[in-house]
């Protein structure tokens, strides 16, 4: 293979893996916080997605194309944050400790999220226009790569980057953190964990839905189901990088991002994912608790 | 079923002339009524009544298995229970267990249940929430030192004994009014026994504390009073040296055997196996103390 086929591959993977890291953050987060399995995280990527679709096709007053974008990355976070939110207040919130409540509500939320979308819109792909940025390329290694794979990159790895500080350096942080160990030893220390939850989710409805904006430029539009195809992979990269680990995610992301796109090329398409179901079930036999968990749970 | 000894009951008439300055007169700070706990199908507390009474030490005795620790987990609300709960004058028990914390009470788990991602400084930060929590960090770190010396380390790499030192600095850290303690020397090996004794017995001098402790030797040297229980209900509850007086007592309640003979006593400050109660040692036989410290 030549050099800058690798090249090309390899920033495309990492873009995959930006991807997979915002969307599956938010997954493992509210699992090892709650216990939750939210298939409704798939929901929070398809609004980001729709978001970026319907600012970018109907805000014509905003001339400039790299405006309209960060606007529609803005608009994104927002609907992202606000369906997190409610998504836990008002659903979740009154099913903890019922796993399959909680499985059955999410997945309805996500089954009449895409119903809702695809009657309103259309259940037809959606282009939209971008920057004309996003679509020159930059020369390394001899290898020509389009701004936007770089953008996406660059975007994930400040989020990440936002994310880790969040957790490290402040106080809600460190309540997630503890609570992710040992949610009843938290309330025995008198903090009211409930807030965390629906902090948790909606911090992962933000971050989702970011993933929503970088997915639809990586995949260059939206379906309504692209949420809930996606999230099949966030599933995997939580499970192999250790529910509840941050940086295991996004360890993960990277290891499925890159592997999916190698394997995907050289091999023909589909035997990538197909590799990664391989992984997971790797992942599974020989270190349950994921490359950074600390339990199997 | 065992009947509540109403000699044993009345604790306040030996309480009296017993030298003790808090005396039995003020009104306890806790109240429990008739509590229940189920854990599945299980019926594990049968309608304890009991009182705690302020600025002492209460003992929560009995054999493993009995309930001692459910009923921690019910008072903090970490198990559902049914049942009257009064702290400090108040009904507790329709409270969740933060808004208890809150209220004034602190939790010392068994088997100490630190955050062992979190490093030592940042388990004793998320425990300092209350104003008082700066004033009371330097007298934790005079307490126990090796909390200081290794604030950056990543508290699930602590040996057990450092372990409960975190787990009850980081109580100690909240102005809380009464101390649930649940079995602090489980697991320790004898002279880190003899360490947190010590660090206890200062700590708590003065506090209302629920001590729930195996090593029946530990528990004379914390407590003035005691509860025991048999079979989810109280059977005894009186002052501590009453009860570790009466060695029937101790036989049926507690199954300390009596074949130690009393002559023994002049070893046993070091000796603190025999305290324990002897039938079901299995489960923590790891701890048992031979030659003491």
């Amino acid at each position: 293979m030549s050099l800058q086929v690798f090249v090309l591959l390899t920033v495309t993977g990492l873009g995959l893996a930006g991807v997979y890291f915002l969307i599956a953050s938010g997954l493992s987060l509210i699992f090892g916080l709650m216990d939750v399995l939210n298939l409704a995280h798939g929901l929070f990527f398809t609004v980001g997605s729709y978001a970026t679709w319907w600012v970018m096709t109907r805000f014509g007053f905003i001339d400039s194309l790299a405006l309209r974008f960060a606007v529609a990355v803005i608009v994104a976070a927002a609907f992202g944050l606000a369906v997190g939110w409610i998504t836990e207040r008002f659903f979740v919130r009154r099913f903890y400790g019922d796993h399959v409540t909680q499985i059955l509500i999410t997945l309805g939320l996500s089954l009449s999220g895409v119903a809702l979308i695809g009657g309103w819109f259309s259940y037809d792909p959606q282009t939209f226009p971008l920057p004309e940025l996003f679509r020159r390329v930059v020369l390394i290694a001899g290898a020509r790569i389009p701004v936007s794979r770089l953008l996406i990159l660059a975007i994930s790895v400040v989020l990440l980057a936002a994310l880790l500080t969040f957790l490290r350096r402040t106080r809600h942080g460190l309540i997630i953190r503890a609570g992710v160990e040992n949610r009843e030893m938290v309330q025995a220390m008198g903090i009211d964990v409930a807030k965390s939850f629906t902090l948790v989710f909606a911090i992962g409805g933000l971050l989702a839905a970011i993933g929503g904006v970088l997915g639809a430029v990586f995949f260059a539009g939206v379906t309504p189901e692209f949420g809930l195809n996606v999230l099949v992979f966030a599933f995997i990269v939580v499970v192999i990088g250790g529910l509840g680990s941050v940086e295991g995610t996004a360890l993960s992301a990277v290891l499925v991002g890159l592997t999916q796109q190698y394997v995907n090329f050289f091999a023909g398409a589909g035997i990538g994912d197909l590799t990664v179901v391989i992984l997971l079930a790797a992942t599974l036999l020989l270190r349950p608790q994921g490359l950074l968990g600390e339990v199997a749970r | 079923m065992m009947e509540v000894r109403e000699d044993a009951v009345a604790h306040t008439a030996p309480g009296a002339s017993g030298g003790d300055a808090s005396g039995g007169a003020a009104a306890p700070l806790l109240r429990v009524k008739d509590l229940h706990v189920h854990r599945g199908e299980a019926h594990i507390l049968h309608g304890l009544d009991f009182e705690v009474a302020p600025n002492r030490v209460t003992a929560l005795l009995g054999r493993n298995g009995v309930g001692k620790t459910t009923t921690l987990l019910a008072l903090l609300g970490l198990l559902p229970s049914k049942g009257q709960i009064e702290f400090d004058g108040e009904d507790i028990s329709p409270q969740p267990t933060h808004r208890r914390v809150q209220g004034g009470l602190a939790y010392v788990p068994e088997d100490r249940e630190v955050f062992t991602q979190l490093t030592v400084e940042e388990n004793l930060r998320l425990a300092m929430q209350w104003p008082e929590s700066e004033g009371r960090l330097p007298m934790v770190h005079d307490l126990f030192p090796e909390l200081k010396k290794r604030s950056a380390q990543k508290a699930g790499s602590l040996s057990g004994g450092q372990q409960q030192m975190l787990a009850l600095g980081r109580a100690l850290l909240h102005p809380a009014k009464l101390l649930l303690i649940d079995e602090p020397t489980k697991g320790l090996a004898p002279i880190i026994i003899t360490e947190v004794v010590a660090a206890l017995s200062q700590a708590t001098a003065d506090s209302t504390v629920l001590l729930v402790e195996q090593n029946l030797r530990v528990a004379e040297e914390l407590a003035t009073d005691a509860v025991v229980l048999d079979e989810g209900q109280v059977a005894w509850r009186g002052r501590m040296d009453a009860m570790l007086a009466d060695a029937d007592l101790k036989q049926s309640l507690l199954g300390v055997g009596r074949a130690r003979p009393a002559g023994e006593d002049g070893r046993t400050r070091s000796a603190e196996g025999d305290g324990r109660a002897r039938p079901d040692e299995g489960a923590d036989g790891s701890e048992d103390t031979e030659g003491g410290a």
